[in-house]
């Protein structure tokens, strides 16, 4: 039980980390390397807002997800300059992994933050045989809701029919009048906005760090990869199997634990390469 | 799903190259004479802080030379990657072969110090371990070591927990790699010299971040906890540890050094720990050192920069003695049994290269300015080299 709660909580920072970047592959087709920076930029713009200003946490998950946002609106006209050449792609957010990064490290210095302390989300809770850290529920609680949110836009609205039509066929969507690419830019902003309220929410239990521009990349590519490219409800699962995963291979199996992960992703790739989700990358 | 892949394939290669390059680095006086030292610690990564802070300490000490001083240091740099010593290992060969290192400052981190020490005693050339090594590499390779060697220095800890504290029962907690190890194991052998018993021993992956298990897994029946992190990840543990009301008390290996214990602090007051440096200690060097570490950069120092800054001023005196000569030969027994005046008190380097040093067991406490401190409670003499 412990375990299980352990690796749901977790799972819910993986979803917020990933839920961005599956939009932005499964609705734009961007290979976007720098979101693990973007999720970065979060973090240390929480920790300014909460932990050196003292601030409540609501004003900076609001504060890092409008910071992250306009970060977002910036890159997505950088990658809207250079086109759907996967290769200019990479190079470019390769560029602008390293420039966040210096950036960080010229703003934050290069010493890690250590988890934000927010006094009401101090202490535990029983559930059943675990004990579950307040500041565990609260992360959980907010990626069920961002979760839920995500999935209501993109299932029952105009706008998630149009972003869904546009995976699917985007000459189609086009010739029926729709500006496709304002709708995706609102995706790459909204996908930089959840990321930045990913970094808020992690730091509660990870703090910042300028090496979470990769680490978190990595970890949000085999959630994308697991769930499935583009789906808010393959992500959401994928990340929640991954985060309880990880939380067993660590207790049974600590020297096996980060092999399990990528095994699974090897595994999906050559058995299920379309994720639990089944809709295929643009 | 291609492109998938070729975002996959991407990521691995950004993760090896966003690590950061070498490149040649700061000097002293520059002069013919001038003897070449090559700095090998974390510049990038989530050991960052260990470069810049070595740096400062290095920079302090080379500052006190006077433009008579018979020895003149040229500082060159390496970045140290902590997940890949073999990268690590090409730029140290860069650092000798290339930059023309004479002598070896760091690498910090277990696992690369034992990747390089075959290359460097391969070509007799010196390194100085200014955060601990295995006593191996100085007995059996071109090592010298500072504060002392890894599985010595925590010793005192094990002894203070059973004999003043009256533990009788211990977890351990700390990474799993070869410093985490040894400390623990230093610890350990102490404590159970004494009687004590130890029910638990969980070891940390290299790169976990997510500290929740590690407490929720603890056997809190259990008189302490003796712990080993590096100072963000002590941090995380203990905030966890807080959250979920443990109230086993903490033994903690080198405490958390600052600025993270600035952060953390009022967790951890009136726990024990045992440090290798206190920058509270009262002696003349550290009181010198501290006020001159202020003047400079406007805080109090910490573990590395003193560390950096003690065995900088160990090299000069070395070099000093030996007129110069900066072979493995020479500074060995240049620095055979002189006494340091350092930071720590009164200190050795042995035949073998293993410096012999205080330890002090300390309390957090929160001072009068507001600032969290670990207060020194009691000194343990002549830790580090094997008697």
């Amino acid at each position: 039980m412990q375990i299980v709660a352990n690796g749901v909580s977790i799972g819910a920072v993986l979803f917020l980390m990933a839920a961005g970047l599956s939009l932005l592959i499964g609705s734009m087709g961007v290979l976007n390397l720098a979101h693990g920076a973007v999720y970065m930029a979060g973090a240390y713009l929480g920790w300014t807002i909460c932990v050196d200003n003292g601030l409540p946490l609501p004003v900076a998950v609001i504060g890092a997800g409008v910071g992250t946002a306009l970060i977002g609106v910036l890159f997505e006209r950088l990658f809207h300059l250079i086109g759907g050449q996967a290769d200019q792609q990479i190079l470019l957010s390769f560029g602008l992994v390293e420039v966040l990064v210096n950036l960080s490290q010229w703003i934050w210095g290069a010493v890690a933050k250590s988890p934000f302390q927010v006094s009401w989300l101090a202490g535990s809770v029983k559930v059943g045989s675990a004990s579950i850290p307040v500041a565990r529920l609260a992360i959980a609680v907010v990626g069920f809701l961002v979760a839920a949110l995500l999935w209501f836009v993109q299932d029952r609205t105009r706008v998630g029919a149009i972003v869904r039509a546009g995976m699917d066929d985007p000459s189609m969507v086009r010739a029926l009048g729709i500006n496709l690419d304002l709708v995706v830019a609102g995706v790459f902003v909204l996908g930089s906005a959840v990321a930045g309220i990913a970094g808020v929410m992690g730091g509660l239990v990870l703090g910042a760090s300028s090496a979470q521009a990769i680490d978190v990349l990595l970890l949000a590519l085999i959630v994308v990869v697991v769930g499935g490219v583009g789906s808010v409800v393959g992500t959401f699962s994928a990340a929640i199997l991954i985060g309880v995963l990880d939380a067993y291979s660590r207790s049974w199996l600590p020297e096996m634990s980060s092999v399990v992960l990528y095994a699974l992703m090897a595994l999906v790739l050559v058995v299920r390469p379309t994720g639990l989700s089944g809709r295929a990358a643009r | 799903m291609k492109k998938l892949l070729l975002m996959l394939c991407a990521v691995v290669m950004l993760g090896a190259t966003a690590c950061g390059d070498d490149k040649g680095g700061g000097s002293a006086d520059g002069g013919g004479d001038e003897t070449v030292v090559g700095l090998v610690a974390p510049q990038t990564g989530f050991a960052a802080n260990y470069g810049p802070e070595a740096q400062q300490g290095i920079d302090m000490a080379l500052a006190k030379l006077g433009k008579d001083s018979s020895v003149k240091i040229k500082i060159v740099t390496a970045d140290e990657d902590v997940l890949d010593a073999s990268k690590t290992l090409e730029r140290v060969k860069k650092m000798v072969e290339t930059d023309g290192a004479e002598i070896v400052l760091g690498p910090v981190f277990g696992s690369t110090q034992q990747a390089v020490a075959p290359y460097l005693s391969g070509r007799g050339l010196p390194w100085f371990s200014f955060l601990g090594a295995g006593k191996d590499l100085a007995t059996k390779g071109s090592a010298f070591i500072w504060p002392g060697a890894d599985s010595l220095t925590a010793g005192p800890l094990g002894t203070y927990a059973a004999e003043e504290l009256g533990y009788k029962k211990i977890a351990t907690l700390a990474p799993d790699y070869a410093y985490g190890h040894d400390t623990m194991d230093g610890a350990v052998k102490e404590f159970e010299a004494a009687g004590g018993k130890v029910a638990q021993q969980q070891w940390v992956p290299l790169g976990t971040t997510d500290m929740l298990q590690y407490a929720t897994a603890m056997d809190t029946s259990v008189d302490a906890l003796l712990m080993w992190l590096v100072p963000t990840d002590a941090a995380a543990f203990v905030r966890e540890y807080r959250n979920l009301g443990i109230k086993v008390p903490l033994l903690m290996f080198q405490g958390v050094f600052d600025p993270t214990f600035q952060e953390v602090g009022e967790q951890l007051v009136g726990e024990i720990g045992l440090n290798e440096y206190n920058p509270d200690l009262d002696n003349a060097a550290n009181n010198d050192f501290v006020a001159a570490y202020g003047d400079e950069f406007d805080g109090i120092p910490n573990q590395t920069t003193a560390f950096a800054y003690t065995v900088t001023n160990a090299i000069v005196s070395g070099l000093e003695k030996s007129d110069g000569e900066a072979s493995l030969e020479a500074l060995r027994k240049a620095l055979d049994g002189l006494e340091l005046d350092t930071v720590i008190g009164p200190a050795s380097y042995n035949a073998d290269g293993i410096a012999s040093s205080n330890r002090t067991v300390v309390k957090a406490a929160k001072g009068a300015d507001g600032r969290y401190v670990w207060e020194p409670v009691k000194t343990y003499e002549g830790i580090g080299a094997p008697k």
